[in-house]
């Protein structure tokens, strides 16, 4: 096997060199117009946008800091600039049902003109009917009509009375009613004149006042009916009236609106109501109401005839006004709750009750989006209660239903209204992270069928030569969008070069745009600081530093831990059994690696690797079946024919946290070599990978910060030249190490070796040749392997003595 | 002509309440002008003999308002009848009369409706009452208004529902020394209201209706009160009727026993505005 070397300085960090730029500064850079290292989410979106079917509405996913709504902004404001301007909509009372306001859609721009010709309406209205109701002509009418009731009435009674008169009769008026009597001279005759009159003349007056009365019933009977005909009389007349007067101004209206059906219809039904209720533009003396609102003032006030409440009654609702949009309306709602949505039913107080109406409708965002486009941060619409439910519904029916949650959840039970739903033609766009996205998809069966489009965002994109002209684009963009100094073409390498490290990849650049642009704030901060008119590599290099410096403590506290010796670590010498391993911690943004002792121990037993760090359910599940591995290893490569006879236990020390992940896998089983073979690891090597049954070491992530943390201890400490990481030969292509690492490596003062396999890896870390199988299938004696089998092979033996009968105990 | 012993003056308002809306039309004047000349008022709610008289008739019925239901009507159930409403009638001038801070006091007397009022009108300055009573009539002014109106020895205020003592007041003159009162009546009208009068001059003759106006507009400065004149050549009641109709008056002051509104003119006059009239004798 090839003795593996360390890693040359260049390959620890890809370089970008700031003379591949053909300009100065990002000043003489242009714009960058389209998004960068997304093409599938920018085919996603134009597809997106460009499909008109129901349901192919966008998932923009992506992790935070993506920029995603400036992503998707950026697709629908293209498309909505060839698009045509959507319908104004209005809200009008329905005369007929009066909770149930209809919706009228106008062409842009036609709605607010049509609630001011409706307030003009009323104004002239009230002038033309107070002039009609107050003329000579109509107040004579309606004495006419009174007088003919009266007459009527009159007549009936005179009828009545000469008739009684001829009889010696007068009708008299009682406390309670009517009554008839002989009179003389005006007075009523007493008992004892009556009693004189003789018997035959009294029962002829008793029969005349029996006749009078059944006839005085029959006309008292009569007047209700009397009344209501003059009362239809009179309403006729105002009718007649107020048509006339209303005619003209309604015609006119009319035939401004005629090419729109619903308006003309709308009209019509005005022009009726108005007839109907004339007398309402009128102060009436009678309406007892006026005088309670005048004496409680304030919110009664609304009754006074010709007032608020009747303006409010002919009013339109102009909920969506396009009269001043360009082209279809992209919205982003960044409070989308139920009701900023859906729209809602506002309510006043009018003498301590909660009343409404069509006027107190209120628009939400999807109105204002209706034929255009929405976007929404999907975490804040999951959060907001009913908002996503409320959303669908619309969406499914392609419709919009104002209803109140109130209403809905039977909370409250105050007056509402039930507008007319309007159709709904909106594409809406989500922006949330993926894994809300794949939690929709599985817990919601409606999802997949209203977001049938995701926009899928990179998080990294490829180092090409043409994207780095293409990120040095996007840089001179950030710079002028946030209003920075320009980056001279060294300061934008730094900046790549830090972004292939953000990457994580010395081949991949990062596409998160918050962490960019805050790179590139904190730089033009450091620039002013230093009184720079450009920020150079340097500013940069102060802002990384800086970010780092900020966010350190803990590093720090770690770093102090070891080299304090509170927490064991060495950096030289050899031991047999510890080796070690390294960690990665992840604070918020900040990642930063360390070195952990891994120490084993083994003995004879039953075949099993103890993880003591899963016994006390401080390791995770990963970590756990890397050290399964092992086992399958050792008995797979040492033990094949006989019983895998050792115990071996294996630990982080001092971790007092929980362990997760296989990037320990490989140093453990060097631990555990080095335990069965007596051979002593040295102890200035840190080592990193994980390992699969056949001794291969594989790649694993935070390559760059693990090395960096070992690097750390070791520099504090005094670099000897011997110290180095083991690394999986896989991760080579990830390193953007730190330049003073680079130069240390240069220097010759830390190494970095590439090992692909376990027998590479432990050859470094021993000294002593790992050995392989010759033809008759043993190692060569004095290899760590050799040392190993033999080990395992003396184990197996004493165990077979201490098995009650050989062949017959457990295997 | 300025001597101060031509102003009005009333100190007692009788005002007739018999449960009509008219009477209650009435009350509200006599309560307002009460209040307004610092008089008090006298309720009188007079039982009516004849129908006493009607409830001892043995065949004597009643057709009930207004379900129209005949029932027999004895004297004892018409006392009753009375009694309350009386008792209604004294409860609404309570009322009327408290809420303008006015003193009142309330009688109840038994005979024939007109006589009675008559001889309480001698103990009064000014009676008030409804231009009909509740008796069944063809609209216009009742018997006992008529009777008043033709008798009563004082001012005398004709009132119909649904009106009030409204401005501007309205005043015929004659030149007379009784119409000199009707103009006295009428400035305590106005008095400490921002208004001014009309003046219906009554004559025949233009220099003489000249004469008067200058009468009539030296009296006025006095009391630094304006008026607008009218020439009433013709004297008609029509023509008086229209014209107060045509400036919107809104209340008539006319002496009674001008030669124009002799009793039987003066009832057809009554008849025909729709305004509140004051009689001043």
């Amino acid at each position: 096997m090839e003795k593996v070397k360390g890693l040359d300085a260049s390959q620890l960090c890809q370089r970008t060199d700031p003379e591949q730029f053909n300009f100065e500064t990002t000043a003489d850079v242009d714009d960058l117009q389209d998004p960068i290292g997304q093409p599938r989410a920018v085919q996603a979106m134009q597809f997106g946008t460009g499909i008109e079917r129901k349901g192919f509405n966008v998932f923009a996913l992506g992790p935070s800091g993506m920029d995603k709504r400036a992503f998707v902004s950026q697709f629908f404001a293209g498309q909505a600039q060839s698009e045509a301007v959507p319908s104004d909509w209005c809200y009008a009372n329905n005369f007929a049902e009066p909770h149930r306001p209809q919706a009228i859609g106008l062409p842009a721009g036609m709605g607010v003109r049509l609630r001011q010709d409706m307030e003009q309406l009323v104004e002239e209205l009230r002038t033309a009917l107070a002039a009609s109701f107050e003329s000579e002509e109509y107040q004579t009418r309606r004495q006419v009509i009174a007088e003919e009731f009266k007459e009527r009435q009159e007549q009936a009674f005179k009828g009545l009375q000469e008739r009684a008169q001829e009889g010696g009769l007068a009708v008299l008026r009682t406390p309670a009613g009517l009554a008839f009597a002989p009179v003389r001279d005006g007075e009523v005759l007493s008992r004892e004149e009556v009693e004189k009159l003789g018997a035959e003349k009294r029962q002829q007056l008793e029969q005349e006042v029996e006749t009078l009365q059944e006839e005085l019933q029959k006309i008292l009977r009569q007047m209700p009916s009397w009344q209501r005909d003059m009362r239809d009389k009179m309403r006729e007349l105002d009718r007649e009236v107020a048509t006339l007067a209303v005619g003209g101004l309604m015609d006119e209206l009319r035939e401004r609106y005629s090419d729109y059906d619903r308006v003309a219809k709308y009209l019509d039904d005005v022009r009726k109501d108005v007839v109907e209720n004339a007398s309402e533009f009128f102060p009436s003396e009678q309406d007892p109401s006026t005088v309670l609102s005048a004496l409680l003032g304030g919110a009664g006030a609304q009754r006074e005839p010709g007032g608020p409440a009747l303006l409010r009654r002919y009013r339109v609702n102009v909920l969506v006004d396009h009269s001043s949009s360009e082209g279809a309306p992209v919205v982003y709602e960044d409070n989308p709750t139920y009701q900023n949505l859906i729209g809602r039913v506002e309510h006043m107080a009018q003498m301590g009750a909660l009343v409404t109406d069509f006027n107190l409708v209120k628009a939400g965002a999807l109105h204002r989006a209706n034929g255009g486009y929405l976007m929404l941060d999907a975490r804040e619409l999951l959060l907001q209660p009913y908002a996503w439910d409320g959303l669908k519904r619309a969406l499914q029916s392609g419709q919009l239903r104002i209803e109140s949650l109130g209403q809905m959840l039977s909370l409250v039970s105050t007056v509402s209204l039930e507008p007319e739903p309007i159709a709904l033609d909106v594409k809406v766009a989500l922006l949330g992270e993926p894994m809300l996205y794949y939690l929709l998809w599985q817990l919601d069966p409606d999802f997949a069928d209203l977001f049938k489009v995701a926009a899928d965002l990179e998080e990294r994109m490829e180092r090409s030569p043409e994207n780095q002209l293409l990120y040095a684009r996007l840089i001179a963009t950030l710079a002028r969008r946030h209003d920075l100094r320009p980056f001279d073409r060294g300061a934008v390498a730094r900046v790549i070069e830090h972004s292939a490290r953000v990457a994580g990849d010395a081949a991949k650049l990062s596409t998160h745009m918050r962490s960019i642009s805050d790179l590139l704030q904190e730089a033009d901060y450091q620039a002013g600081e230093a009184g720079s008119e450009v920020v150079t590599a340097d500013a940069v290099q102060h802002a990384i530093d800086a970010q780092i410096y900020r966010s350190d403590r803990l590093r720090e506290r770690a770093q102090e831990a070891i080299l304090r010796d509170t927490l064991l670590i060495d950096t030289e010498g050899e031991a047999i059994g510890q080796v070690n391993g390294l960690s990665v911690a992840q604070l918020g943004s900040f990642a930063f690696g360390r070195p952990t002792r891994i120490t084993a121990q083994v003995r004879m037993g039953k075949g099993e690797v103890v993880d003591i760090e899963r016994e006390v359910e401080l390791g995770g599940p990963i970590h756990s079946k890397g050290v399964l591995i092992l086992s399958g290893f050792l008995g797979g490569r040492y033990a094949a024919e006989r019983p895998l006879s050792l115990s071996a236990s294996l630990v982080f020390e001092q971790s007092y946290s929980g362990v997760e992940g296989d990037s320990a896998s490989s140093a453990e089983l060097y631990a555990l070599l080095s335990a069965i073979a007596e051979v002593p690891l040295r102890q200035s090597l840190a080592v990193t990978g994980s390992v699969n049954q056949r001794g291969q070491v594989q790649a694993i992530g935070g390559v760059n910060e693990k090395i960096e943390g070992f690097f750390d201890v070791c520099r504090a400490r005094g670099l000897t030249g011997e110290q180095g990481v083991l690394i999986p030969a896989a991760n080579v292509k990830h390193l953007m190490l730190r330049q003073d690492v680079v130069d240390a490596v240069a220097a010759g003062q830390f190494q970095v070796y590439p090992v692909e396999f376990i027998d590479q890896g432990i050859e470094i870390l021993t000294g002593v040749p790992a050995g392989e199988r010759d033809e008759g299938g043993h190692y060569a004696e004095g290899t760590v392997n050799y040392l190993v089998e033999k080990r395992l092979a003396q184990l197996a033996e004493k165990r077979a003595e201490f098995s009650p009968a050989a062949g017959e105990g457990e295997v | 002509m300025s001597n101060e012993e031509h102003d009005l003056v009333v100190r007692r308002i009788l005002v007739a309440l018999d449960a009509s809306p008219h009477s209650v039309a009435a009350l509200e004047a006599a309560a307002e002008l009460a209040a307004r000349l610092q008089a008090e008022v006298l309720g009188l709610y007079v039982e009516d003999v004849n129908l006493l008289r009607l409830a001892e008739l043995p065949f004597t019925k009643e057709v009930c308002l207004p379900t129209t239901a005949r029932r027999q009507l004895g004297v004892r159930d018409i006392e009753r009848q009375f009694r309350a409403q009386a008792a209604r009638m004294r409860r609404t001038l309570a009322r009327h009369a408290d809420r303008v801070h006015v003193r009142w006091s309330f009688q109840v007397s038994r005979g024939v409706i007109s006589r009675e009022l008559l001889t309480a009108a001698g103990e009064v300055d000014l009676i008030s009452l409804g231009r009909a009573g509740r008796s069944v009539g063809e609209g216009g002014l009742g018997s006992t208004a008529r009777v008043v109106c033709a008798e009563a020895p004082c001012l005398t205020l004709i009132m119909q529902q649904g009106e009030h003592l409204s401005l501007p007041v309205v005043v015929v003159y004659d030149g007379s020394p009784l119409a000199q009162k009707a103009l006295a009546a009428a400035t305590a009208l106005i008095r400490g209201l921002d208004s001014h009068l009309i003046v219906f001059l009554l004559a025949a003759k233009t220099e003489r209706a000249e004469a008067m106006k200058v009468q009539v507009s030296q009296w006025l400065r006095d009391r630094e009160l304006i008026a607008r004149y009218h020439v009433l050549a013709e004297s008609s009641i029509h023509r008086l009727a229209r014209l107060t109709q045509m400036e919107r008056g809104g209340t008539l002051v006319v002496p009674a026993e001008s030669p124009l509104l002799r009793c039987e003119a003066l009832i057809e006059l009554l008849d025909k505005v729709q305004v509140p009239v004051l009689l001043v004798r």
